[in-house]
């Protein structure tokens, strides 16, 4: 059944009420009226409110219609209000609608107030839709907003005539602009477009966008844009044409991707996987190499003998063994890039060996240079082989050295202690989170191009003139900095000096602590482990890492006290875990020593580096497992869970 | 007059083997020589030798490979490795070389000095 009407009504005479009332009952309009006499009474119910229409008298004892027509007005505007008079005139019918009165009846003509009260509900109704409909719109268009404005990815799209009509916030942030619309024949002032290499400006026709509006669905589109201020980033773009429902266009839509981090890590990875290769060729010439250069210094020192005092020969000869020296030193850098070099590493602190270096080096430098330094002393301890360090600070700071070769410049030498935070760790392929020692070296010197920078690492590569240098120098600086587990990065700007930053893991490497609380982590129950190592701060590192993770751990820096433990109770052990380089006897010989004394003690090998050891030739001596150093607690707590659990199964 | 030492002499780098073999003669040693783990293993089976010398990384049979066999076969050899390196770090190699047995390590390429002080120390140590 139809809801009743519930309708206001301003009226002093009581019979006029019931007349109206009747009135519209007798069309079937059921009533539900709420009757006010006076100002106040009114006034009192408008403050109430929820009424479907209003209808009011004109000429009231202490008030008229037209004053409560003003007052709904204002409290209510959207309640129709119909004056039923019995007394209006022609004047105050027009003033009365001018003021907002939805219609008038005459009391003498009541037979008009239902097909008015009808249309005005009908009306009424309507606007009410309207005004849902509307404001559905409007939320529409506010959540549509919000969506742009919180994507990662860049929107923009035009009207069918090329004009933008929508430039999200990340839009904006790629093309160097401000929140505030700018006229598109002003943005070339803020931004060029290029050709994914960065060089070829990009011609209109190419841009993505343009090729959507003319009705190209374009996909995985690549350009590189260039804002005035801001960095330069790729975008990865797909656009297409839009068209409403009966196929008319109305312009088109592009969606920007920033690709930068991935860019720049393929290019890492383009240029490692180059290194590689290239580290494993010089490998290989190097095997030979020493091989060849083995048979000439051989042959020279017989040819030596057979001379017979012929000091002509004996100087000739004297000049190839010379030359073969040259050459044996020229490999060994060789293998030290491509890491296939013995290398002694110690828990270090880096600022002493810099600072030894450093003193070496101001003797050589020319005195127009100054050398600054900041060398933090607090810096952490690094698992680092002194001399190699050595060596990369003379060949960073000789190279830094030759860059400023014809004018005053400054070598800015820095040693800090730095986190690296995931963000920071996506954009570099050899950074993992967590804390580094950062090396820098730093000249004022001529700078380098891009062409330049991609082949410095490259082995023989070399801009001095011929014979000048042996192009070797960076080549081992990257090679030794990656067997460190370490990272280089440059800037360099042509005309504006380079810098190297070296990032070094830190031996008290923070994030372990997460590790250790993630639960990623397999934990010990009590079982028994003594660790070897005769470096006092690593075996203090493994007793600490295995206790804190259940194990309960007996360290031990001298092999000899660490057999002794052993024969004397072979079974007091459930596992050891050895270091392969030591000084008195290395750890395949202490496996084999203990393997004696107990052949069914598992053992785990843990060593720098290891291109010859794999788990299954370790295996031939009793070993079962291999962990390569530097090991996080992670690695460590898996290695000695597996080959723990191994041991149980039968 | 002492009886003249005997040395097996392994190696797969032709120009090499036959330099250090003249070489080794030239020092008064008797010298036999092998291109190859096999080689080595047939001969040592047939005659003995004071000393054996013998690279690393050979092919059909590996220097590390080679002195575990000798040592099956007789546990007291007097065994010298030699690398030259490549495809594994020189030192560690040798470090292996080292904990399997061997009683001096020569990086390549050396000079007459350090191999015959290698040669003496190791056999000095056994005579």
């Amino acid at each position: 059944m139809e809801r009743p009407l519930h309708f206001l009504h301003l009226e002093d005479d009581p019979n006029d009420l019931e007349l109206v009332r009747a009135t519209l009952e007798s069309e079937g309009l059921m009533c539900d009226v709420e009757a006010a006499s006076s100002r106040e009474e009114f006034n009192a119910a408008l403050e109430r409110g929820g009424f479907d229409l209003i209808l009011s008298d004109f000429t009231l004892p202490d008030f008229d219609g037209l004053s409560a027509l003003r007052m709904s007005r204002a409290k209510a505007p959207e309640i129709p209000f119909i004056l039923v008079s019995g007394t209006m005139g022609e004047e105050a019918a027009i003033e009365s609608l001018q003021s907002g009165a939805t219609d008038y009846v005459l009391k003498h003509r009541l037979s008009r107030l239902v097909p008015a009260v009808r249309r005005t509900l009908r009306e009424s109704e309507e606007r009410g839709k309207r005004r849902q409909a509307e404001e559905a719109l409007q939320r529409e268009q506010q959540f549509l907003k919000a969506v742009l404005e919180s994507l990662e990815a860049g929107v923009v799209a035009c009207d069918s005539r090329g004009v933008l009509t929508v430039f999200n916030p990340a839009a904006r942030e790629f093309h160097g602009m401000s929140a505030t619309p700018i006229p598109s024949e002003e943005w070339a002032r803020h931004f060029d477009l290029y050709h994914p290499d960065g060089k070829t400006p990009m011609e209109k026709h190419a841009v993505p966008l343009f090729r959507a509006l003319q009705g190209e669905h374009v996909r995985g589109a690549e350009l590189m844009i260039v804002p005035k201020s801001g960095p330069a980033r790729t975008l990865l773009v797909s656009g297409q044409p839009i068209f409403d429902a009966g196929g008319t266009k109305l312009g088109a839509v592009v969606a920007l991707h920033d690709i930068t981090e991935r860019k720049q890590l393929e290019g890492q990875l383009q240029q490692a996987q180059k290194m590689e290769a290239i580290g494993q060729l010089a490998g290989g010439i190097a095997h030979d190499f020493n091989n060849i250069l083995g048979a000439i210094i051989g042959y020279t020192e017989l040819a030596k003998q057979d001379a017979d005092g012929n000091e002509a020969v004996l100087q000739s000869l004297e000049a190839v063994g010379t030359a073969s020296q040259r050459a044996t030193g020229l490999v060994r850098q060789i293998l030290a890039f491509s890491r296939q070099e013995d290398q002694e590493r110690k828990p270090i602190q880096l600022v002493q060996v810099i600072s030894e270096a450093l003193k070496l080096l101001r003797a050589t430098l020319p005195s127009a240079i100054e050398v600054r330094t900041t060398l933090d002393e607090t810096a952490s301890l690094v698992l680092a082989d002194a001399t190699q360090i050595h060596q990369i600070v003379m060949n960073l700071a000789t190279n830094a050295s030759h860059a400023m070769k014809d004018s005053p410049g400054v070598l800015d030498v820095k040693l800090t202690g730095i986190d690296v935070d995931a963000n920071f760790a996506r954009t570099q392929m050899d950074l993992r989170p967590g804390r580094y020692v950062r090396l820098s070296v730093s000249d004022t010197g001529h700078g380098m191009d891009r062409t330049t920078l991609d082949r410095i690492f490259e082995p023989f590569f070399t801009t001095k003139p011929p014979g000048k240098g042996s192009g070797m120098g960076l080549s081992t600086v990257l090679g030794i900095t990656k067997s460190h587990h370490g990272a280089i990065i440059v800037y360099s700007q042509p005309g504006e000096g380079t810098a190297f930053h070296l990032y070094f893991p830190a031996l008290d490497d923070v994030t372990e602590e997460v590790e250790l609380h993630s639960g990623a982590v397999p934990r010990g129950h009590g079982e028994r482990i003594l660790f070897v190592d005769d470096e006092e701060p690593l075996a203090q590192w493994g007793q600490n890492a295995l206790e804190r993770l259940g194990y309960d751990v007996t360290s031990r820096t001298d092999v000899l006290e660490a057999i002794a433990m052993m024969g004397e109770q072979p079974g007091r052990f459930d596992l050891v875990v050895t270091d392969m380089s030591m000084p008195v006897m290395n750890g395949v010989t202490l496996s084999q020593r203990l393997l004696q004394i107990r052949a069914d003690l598992p053992i785990i090998l843990t060593t720098g580096y290891v291109a010859s050891m794999t788990e299954a030739s370790v295996r031939e001596f009793g070993i079962r497992g291999l962990l390569v150093k530097p090991n996080t607690i992670q690695s460590l707590a898996e290695a000695v869970h597996r080959v723990l659990t191994q041991t149980k199964v039968p | 007059m002492k009886p003249m030492i005997r040395i097996l002499l392994v190696d797969d780098d032709d120009l090499f083997r036959q330099m250090l073999h003249t070489t080794l003669k030239r020092f008064g040693y008797d010298v036999v020589a092998a291109r190859n783990g096999n080689e080595a293993l047939a001969l040592h089976q047939r005659e003995p030798f004071d000393l054996i010398m013998t690279d690393l990384i050979m092919p059909e049979k590996e220097g590390l490979e080679t002195i575990r066999d000798l040592r099956r076969q007789k546990p007291d050899m007097k065994i010298i490795a030699m690398s030259g390196g490549a495809r594994t770090i020189v030192g560690d190699h040798l470090k292996m070389a080292k904990a399997m047995g061997a009683a001096q390590v020569l990086a390549k390429p050396f000079s007459n000095q350090e191999m015959m002080e290698a040669i003496e120390a190791t056999l000095g140590k056994a005579q």
